[in-house]
């Protein structure tokens, strides 16, 4: 995907090219171990004099201590599974780099977010393991998760790491939300940036 | 006084050994795209009498001095330098003495040590048709942006550009076909608002809108029959998606596919229900030499993505009548992927009947991006199949095209850097037997190294098409759509 994306990034550039795409295609490469790919990139920044520095360095033989880690650093990250994805399906590629290693937390808050920008209570608790990473913005969703479900209780609110701070602010949302019979007038100064408010009140632009 | 004098003359000795080129060359060797001590690699390969030079360019960047002697009968020119680059006419004087035989030739490498290969250039007296149609095109993924389709002289650097974005407003267009080689029988597509199927036909040009109710989609791959009344296409629902392993890059579906044939003198459309069964998936449609038979691909139809490396196709072929456009019912295998465990592609058959060219892949019907995608060659006599271990290399073998005379082909192959396709040229002989592939020529011997467009479905025509891009550009503002029933 990061090889896709720095593709079509130079394919809309002005020149259809940029050290930056360049610079992105040859690391890329080098990360999957695709040296033939990278070597075309790597030769074509090695003459333009701002990137010959950088080229150098990524020279297959002269890698530098640092840069050796950093792409065993990344490698770690690389898919270790095959499937054929569409496009638009986000949470699958990202389930597919957290199969082939769940430590990856940029793909699991990644998930995370989708699950909450597309309002899939369900999937969110699904993916959601305390354990491994933590937001307001989770507690948050869990909460109304744990109020649709009937599970308010102390052993949930320990096990989601809920704090008291954000259940007291909780339970102030929805006193005003239904005082004023969900209309959200008087939630959003101090609700605006919750997931509460998202949750209830953002609409999907669909133009 | 004197030590600026002596700087001075290393200057010009470092200038004339090496053509002043102060290009750096690496990485090159082992694990990288310029694995050979010279690009293109030039060594041993099998040419046309009547191609353009072959300039290239010696890798090693630690070259100090190169001399190159090329002799044929009894000629002989030298080149001092790293960049071979040729006089059209030096080249055309040595090819000349050479067609039917070879051109020997002595490189002399200083690199720390002095080494010296002597290798051959066998020109053959076939030549080649002169005209190469491609597209060039960004190896994007499902997007495009400036798209051109070229008409590239082979036997000169000349070229010109046969259709544009400049003057479609960036449309879509999908690659530049010819029947059989003809300059004077040809199409291709222009995409989205305004655009058709362009036919060229004895010099006209018309915009085809290929689809009528019944189809699942506009016509997509195909190919215009021998006698240029009626053309073979398939209908598509073609559905990109991205393999999540690493170098997989893209692969392409189908969730549906038929074939159907169009009547160009009539604007008629016409499908038959052995080649549009829901059950199974039809592409790659074509003629054979004599048109009087389709070509095609079919594989029983399987949910994709989910199962898309257990979806392999057959080649198979159905009747044709040229009379009516009616296909046959009987559609006989021609070879079978369950039995060889591949999937076919791109069916091409040559113009004098003998031979059948197609891809094989693991499995699907994007084999562009397929490492292990290999050329076939079907003998149409005796049914033998021919492995072409001599043309293919480690990176998509595919997109191929035959010359006029059946005595050459030309593939679009990713071998090198495995992302951008090049166009190969190998030659066949009665026997069957092929000849090592040589790169397009190029009048600048390090074009490929800065290019980052992919030749796309190179195409060969024995005249030029006779349009260019601005006339393309005035059929899709001007000529509106036949409409086909």
């Amino acid at each position: 995907m990061a090889e896709r994306d720095a593709m079509l990034g130079m394919l809309f550039s002005p020149e259809h090219k940029g050290s930056r795409y360049l610079r992105r295609l040859a690391e890329t490469n080098l990360v999957t171990g695709d040296f033939e790919a990278a070597s075309k990139y790597l030769r074509m920044l090695l003459n333009s004099p701002s990137d010959r520095k950088w080229a150098e360095e990524r020279l297959p033989g002269s890698w530098s201590p640092e840069f050796r880690s950093f792409v065993e650093n990344k490698r770690k990250y690389l898919p270790r599974m095959d499937l054929v994805h569409g496009m638009d399906q986000n949470q699958l590629i990202l389930r597919v780099l957290l199969n082939s290693n769940p430590s990856n937390k940029m793909a699991l808050d990644y998930l995370l977010c989708y699950d909450l920008l597309t309002k899939d209570l369900d999937a969110f608790v699904a993916d959601y393991d305390p354990s491994l990473t933590a937001s307001h913005l989770y507690e948050e969703a869990i909460l109304i998760f744990l109020a649709s479900k009937g599970g308010m209780n102390q052993e949930n609110f320990i096990h989601y790491n809920i704090s008291p701070a954000t259940l007291e602010k909780f339970n102030r949302f929805v006193t005003i939300y239904k005082r004023d019979n969900g209309s959200g007038r008087n939630l959003t100064d101090e609700f605006g940036k919750t997931y509460w408010y998202y949750f209830y009140y953002a609409v999907k632009n669909e133009k | 006084m004197r030590n600026s004098k002596v700087i001075s003359f290393c200057v010009l000795v470092i200038f004339l050994v090496t053509g002043c080129d102060s290009r750096d060359l690496r990485p090159a060797g082992g694990h990288t795209d310029r694995t050979s001590f010279m690009f293109p690699d030039y060594q041993g390969v099998t040419v046309p009498c009547n191609i353009a030079p072959l300039n290239f360019y010696y890798t090693d960047p630690d070259l100090t001095r190169a001399v190159t002697v090329f002799s044929s009968g009894g000629e002989s020119v030298t080149f001092r330098g790293r960049e071979v680059v040729w006089k059209e006419k030096v080249w055309k004087r040595l090819v000349a003495s050479a067609s039917g035989s070879e051109i020997e030739v002595v490189s002399t490498l200083k690199s720390g040590t002095v080494e010296e290969k002597r290798w051959k250039i066998h020109v053959s007296d076939d030549p080649i048709d002169p005209y190469l149609t491609y597209r060039l095109i960004e190896p994007g993924f499902e997007v495009w942006d400036d798209i051109e389709i070229v008409e590239r002289h082979l036997e000169s650097f000349e070229s010109k550009v046969i259709s544009d974005w400049r003057h479609t407003a960036n449309k879509c267009m999908n690659c530049h076909i010819h029947s059989q080689a003809r300059g004077d029988l040809s199409m291709f597509y222009l995409r989205g608002e305004g655009g058709g199927a362009i036919l060229n036909r004895n010099g006209t040009l018309r915009k085809l809108s290929l689809r009528d109710s019944s189809m699942i989609s506009p016509t997509v791959y195909g190919e215009i029959h021998p006698a240029g009344r009626f053309g073979v296409f398939s209908t598509n629902i073609i559905i990109p998606g991205m393999h999540s392993f690493a170098n997989r890059r893209m692969e392409v579906f189908d969730t549906a596919s038929d074939l159907c044939v169009a009547d160009f003198d009539n604007n008629e459309m016409m499908s038959f229900p052995a080649t549009a069964r829901d059950d199974v998936f039809e592409t790659f449609p074509v003629f054979s030499a004599d048109g009087k038979w389709v070509y095609y691909c079919a594989a029983p139809a399987r949910p994709v993505p989910a199962e898309i490396n257990q979806l392999m196709y057959s080649l198979v072929r159905v009747p044709f009548d040229a009379a009516t456009g009616n296909l046959g019912t009987q559609v006989d295998t021609v070879w079978s992927a369950s039995a060889h465990g591949l999937s076919v592609c791109h069916p091409k058959a040559s113009p004098d009947g003998r031979w059948l060219l197609f891809t094989v892949a693991d499995y699907g019907t994007f084999p562009i991006n397929h490492r292990e995608c290999d050329l076939r060659m079907l003998d149409l006599k005796t049914g033998n199949i021919f492995t072409l271990d001599e043309v293919n290399a480690d990176g998509s073998d595919t997109y191929h095209s035959w010359s006029s005379t059946s005595k050459w082909f030309v593939f679009a192959s990713k071998r090198g850097d495995g992302m951008f396709g090049k166009p190969w040229f190998s030659h066949v002989s009665e026997d069957g037997s092929v000849t090592k592939p040589f790169l397009l020529p190029q009048e600048d011997p390090h074009f490929y190294d800065n290019m980052l467009r992919s030749f796309n479905v190179p195409d060969l025509g024995s005249s030029s098409v006779g349009f260019d891009a601005e006339e393309i550009g005035r059929v899709w503002r001007e000529v509106p759509a036949e409409v086909f029933n």
